[in-house]
């Protein structure tokens, strides 16, 4: 028996050594010549396995050998008792000689280790590697030492191998590669400092950048290259370059574009898309590289019958029909089927089967361009999620990543739901990467999700800056943290200090509110106005609100909110009930001293916003309509009673050569309840906002018996606007601008408020007014406004900016004009 | 780029450096001793002062809280000195910074792993050493919060009342970290979970073997409330896989 067992730890031993061709020599009393195949190992007497033995093992029991019998032999720098010690003390057997070699191999000190067998002692020869005393990179200017540091894998005071030695070289010569320089040269060179240590130097020649000149499409005729290069993320490269990394050729920007077409295409109807090539050619010269895409577009298909069919008996295909986002007769659009297929299966789900799938069938009916589609809904295998392990999240915290599940552990395994939380969990910006993946479980039903975050940093700081001609300059620095302590709660903190304007907030949002998926938050702010050349007063605003966001569909949002802000109003002649005495007469509109001798305002109001987005994209859209219907009620305590609803609607339609025509609709109006009279400051105050061509408080309600003819601010106001933005054609277009041609019409009206007050002399009002005579003298007239104007926008690295030029068609004659306006700021 | 410092410092004496390295120690310029040490290391490489250099390049990089540095450094001393007399002092300081690294349960628990196998390490490869002693304690600590990291997650899937989700995650508390003080809280929201899902048998088992085993604790004064406002007594039925569980350690 006792045999038997070393035979196998035997052939263990033997087969780690051929594996790890590691070499061992023997010297044998009776000199054997030992093949590749044989190995032997030591004790006093020796067992051999000989291949011209036919496999036959011969074994003797090893007598103990001692550690002290070891002798080292070409170690320089490592200690001998060192090298003693990885064999263990005690008797040597083969299993610890084994552990030894492998141990000292895996210290890395050493380039070679050859054990042999000498007179009944064990002779252990080492080649030692050299160890790196510093690592230097010369020649290197477009990127630091520090990175290139990262890069690699030699550290100072590690070994030096030759094989890290050329993974590092094309480490750095990646590095290079995807900041666009091609023709980088590295070359490692060691430097002996004596003792076995080297120093290690990367001399760089980072060559010149090769930038893209032009990218070109081929075959594209639905869609023109200006738009298509706004699909891709590539770009070329013009005079600010030097601010982005997306004008140099990288292949995998290239695939990802590939994928970008692809999806774009198929948004859009083209279900026969294919990429025939995608290439980027380097110039004659050398400097540049053009890329090209090869398209084959195909017909444009629009659905044809959608139907669901359900292989479920207890789930009828009827109560599924609602899940369809698409109808017969739409163009097609492969998003809207992988959404329908999510829909689906939520709704299958609902029902209790959730191990149901949903496949779509697409039939493609190429006469009439047509493609019927079927969901067919069928049981599917039943696997149940053992554990979802969440790994890699330093910094978010467990329960911010499990949320975005709609399954928890135990629950039925649906791909599709999971799929739906790595995108929510994409979307959230917490981390860099996001990938999950399934191992199997304890039993052959149940699987094991992993997921794998790697979280990034979430805080930003930005300083954004401004210019209108009604705010004058305006500067902010805010400080926000998307991720605050890895609960997924947003913080931020602002300040700004305008010419006319200074303020500062604090938000938090919590996005899970009490464990729903219901967002709320809270906000304090205080923002102080100084009076322009378009108001006459100042204001100082201090007040706090609460918000809820309730998601309700992908497109409708549903926010509540509760305000609470104390307001007071100042004259640069006075503040205070004082005003009465210290203004002179007619410096402003008697409704404003009021206002201001009224002192602070205490308004409580509660409200809530209904909005629909289905634009095609948030920042520049071209496609899509947006709707917002606001409601506010005021007068839960507090001194201000009201009611106020506004309404906008945005409409984004394309026409032919990427022209796009917006059409806007907007209205509001206010009205007090109870006794309360409405406070001019709850009035809608409008200028180019609602008709461009006009001055900040230009349109409506004015007092022609202030000096400054002082606006007063209407209850009703609508407006429509329609607006053709088209590229400039002369422009290339990563100069990123656009012109516009427009006509706004609209009106604001009806001053509601008191034109005569108790302690104030009544004056006779000019012709105009609607009152004969009163303490204010309002000048108030229902009829339209209307302009027609050009605009020039201007997505510049420095932020939008747009400039307006309008002419008034219609006005009131104490309106006040502005044809030129400027509007703009950004983040840097 | 690489124009300064191209040629070593002038050879100075081994103790020297050493010593400077340790003044800049006790005056708790904890980056300068490091640095000392390093500079050690490198000019008198591999002798008895380069040992003793990097032993306490460890200590320092411990101290400093650069846990990443100490780690490295522990564990290269670790492979020029195995047989020294250092060797569990230094082994046991690469456990602890893993052990000092370990975060919170709601985060992921890769670095309490890693230090249970550090310390694991310590306690074979050192039996009977003060070291060993020491990362015992440690390893109990480390358990915990691992139990602990199950025990939040179950918690989590209690309060979404997905209750088959969270007697998993108790389950593997009861099952595989018997020996930790979570086991007492598992206990009580196994008789939560299954009271809320009417599967009375195990709760009343639950709470039974909660009261057998910790008698004095409040968790099982509130199992015991639960497990009466549904119309019964804590009674352990034999079969049930808690009573197993705990059977097979011979603590039940």
């Amino acid at each position: 028996l006792y045999k038997r067992r070393e035979g196998r730890n035997l052939r263990g031993y033997f087969r780690w050594f051929v594996h790890n061709k590691i070499r061992v020599a023997c010297h044998m009393t009776a000199p054997v010549r030992v093949m590749s195949k044989l190995a032997a190992v030591l004790g006093i007497a020796l067992f051999v396995a000989l291949s011209s033995g036919a496999g036959s093992l011969l074994v003797s029991t090893p007598a103990a050998a001692q550690s002290s019998n070891i002798v080292v032999e070409g170690n320089r720098r490592v200690d001998a008792s060192t090298i003693r010690s990885y064999f263990g003390t005690g008797p040597l057997t083969p299993a610890k000689i084994n552990e030894g070699l492998a141990a000292l191999y895996a210290t890395g000190l050493f380039s070679d280790v050859n054990i042999s067998q000498q007179g009944g002692r064990l002779v252990v020869r080492v080649s030692e590697n050299e160890v790196i005393n510093r690592i230097a990179f010369e020649g290197n200017k477009k990127i630091k030492d520090e990175v290139l540091a990262g890069e690699i894998q030699s550290k100072p005071r590690g070994t030096l191998s030759r094989a890290t030695v050329q993974a590092d070289t094309q480490r750095i010569l990646e590095v290079y590669r995807r900041s666009g320089r091609n023709d980088v040269r590295v070359n490692p060179v060691t430097i002996d400092r004596g003792n076995g240590r080297v120093d290690l130097v990367f001399e760089i020649n980072e060559g010149e950048k090769v930038g893209i000149k032009d990218i070109k499409f081929l075959g594209n005729k639905a869609f023109s290259e200006y738009k298509l290069k706004d699909v891709i993320s590539t770009t070329t490269t013009n005079w600010l370059s030097f601010l982005k990394s997306t004008d140099v050729y990288d292949a995998d920007r290239i695939n990802a574009d590939q994928e970008l077409l692809r999806r774009f295409y198929l948004k859009n109807g083209y279900a026969d898309f294919r990429i025939l090539s995608a290439t980027a050619e380097l110039e004659p010269d050398g400097k540049a590289f053009v890329v090209t895409f090869t398209v084959e577009e195909g017909p444009q298909y629009t659905f044809g019958t959608v139907d669901v069919v359900s292989n479920i008996r207890d789930v009828p295909a009827a109560n599924l029909r609602n899940a369809l986002r698409m109808s017969a007769g739409q163009v097609y659009n492969a998003e809207l089927v992988e959404k329908t297929v999510e829909n689906i299966t939520i709704e299958v789900s609902k029902s209790g089967y959730a191990f149901a799938q949903v496949r779509p069938r697409g039939e493609r009916d190429f006469e009439a361009r047509k493609i019927n589609v079927v969901f067919v809904v069928e049981e599917g295998p039943r696997v149940y999620i053992e554990r979802i392990e969440i790994r890699g999240n330093t910094r978010t915290r467990d329960w911010v990543v499990r949320r975005e599940f709609d399954i928890g552990e135990g629950d039925a395994y649906n791909r599709v739901l999971v799929d739906r939380a790595e995108r929510r969990l994409r979307n959230l910006g917490y981390f860099k990467t996001v990938k999950i993946t399934n191992e199997p479980g304890s039993a052959p039903d149940r699987i094991i999700l992993i997921v794998d975050v790697e979280d990034q940093p979430t805080g930003e700081f930005s300083v954004s800056g401004g210019y209108s001609t009604s705010d004058g300059f305006i500067g902010e620095v805010s400080l926000g943290e998307k991720n605050f302590l890895g609960r997924g709660q947003y913080v931020r903190v602002s300040g700004s200090l305008g010419e006319y304007a200074q303020g500062a907030e604090f938000s938090f949002t919590e996005p899970y509110f009490l464990g729903y998926r219901l967002a709320a938050g809270f906000d304090l702010y205080w923002k102080e106005t100084n009076a322009t050349n378009y108001t006459s007063y100042d204001s100082n605003t201090v007040g706090a609100g609460i918000r809820f966001g309730l998601p309700i569909t992908d497109e409708i949002t549903l926010a509540l909110r509760y305000n609470l802000y104390q307001r007071e109003l100042s004259l640069e002649c006075g503040d205070g009930w004082g005003v009465y005495f210290t203004c002179p007469p007619g410096f402003a509109s008697w409704a404003i001293i009021e206002a201001v001798a009224q002192g602070p305002t205490i308004t409580s109001v509660v409200g809530y916003t209904l909005s629909f987005n289905g634009l095609d994209n948030n920042l520049n859209p071209t496609s899509g309509l947006f709707a917002e219907l606001k409601q506010d009620f005021a007068g839960l305590g507090g001194d201000v009673n009201f009611i106020r609803t506004t309404g906008d609607m945005r409409y984004y339609y394309p026409l032919m050569n990427d022209w796009v025509l917006m059409l806007r609709g907007q209205a509001g109006y206010v009205s007090a309840w109870g006794d309360e009279d409405l406070r001019i400051m709850d009035n809608f105050f409008m200028g180019p906002n609602l008709v461009r061509g006009f001055a900040p408080s230009g349109i409506g309600p004015r007092d022609v018996a202030s000096l400054q003819l002082d606006s007063l601010g209407g209850t009703a106001y609508w407006g429509v606007s329609a607006e053709v933005q088209f590229p400039l054609a002369f422009l290339p277009k990563d100069v990123g601008m656009k012109g516009a041609l427009f006509f706004d019409a609209g009106s604001l009206w009806d001053y509601s408020g008191p034109t005569s007050f108790p302690a104030v002399p009544n004056v006779t009002c000019p012709a105009g007014s609607n009152n004969a005579t009163g303490a204010v003298c309002v000048a108030d007239d229902n009829g339209i406004r209307s302009s027609v104007g050009a605009s020039l926008i201007w997505q510049s690295p420095f932020g939008p900016l747009r400039f307006d030029y309008a002419w008034v068609l219609s006005q009131q004659a104490y309106d006040q004009d502005q044809a030129f306006r400027f509007s703009g700021g950004t983040r840097f | 780029c690489a124009t300064k410092d191209e040629i070593l410092p002038p050879d100075e004496p081994a103790e020297k450096i050493y010593n400077e390295g340790l003044t800049l120690m006790n005056r708790g310029d904890l980056t300068a001793a490091a640095k000392r040490f390093e500079d050690l290391d490198r000019t008198h490489p591999y002798s008895e002062w380069a040992r003793k250099a990097l032993l306490m390049d460890t200590y320092v990089y411990y101290q400093a809280g650069r846990y990443d540095e100490a780690i490295a450094a522990g564990k290269r001393y670790m492979a020029l000195h195995p047989g020294s007399q250092d060797a569990p002092y230094a082994s046991y300081l690469v456990a602890s910074a893993y052990y000092d690294n370990i975060p919170d349960v709601t985060r992921d628990q890769r670095a309490t792993r890693q230090a249970l196998d550090a310390l694991d390490e310590v306690i074979r490869k050192y039996p009977g050493t003060e070291y060993a002693a020491a990362a015992r304690k440690k390893v109990e600590v480390a358990r915990d919060q691992l139990a602990g990291k199950e025990m939040m997650i179950g918690r989590y899937y209690l309060e979404n009342r997905n209750y088959t989700g969270a007697i998993n995650r108790f389950k593997v508390v009861v099952t595989q970290y018997q020996t930790t003080r979570q086991v007492e809280e598992a206990l009580f929201r196994l008789t939560e979970a299954y009271m809320a899902l009417g599967i009375i048998s195990e709760a009343q088992t639950a709470a039974a073997v909660l009261g057998y085993n910790f008698p004095d604790s409040s968790w099982y004064k509130d199992a015991y409330r639960l497990v009466q406002q549904g119309g019964g007594e804590p009674k352990e039925n034999k079969g049930s896989w808690i009573s197993q569980a705990f059977k097979k350690l011979g603590i039940g």
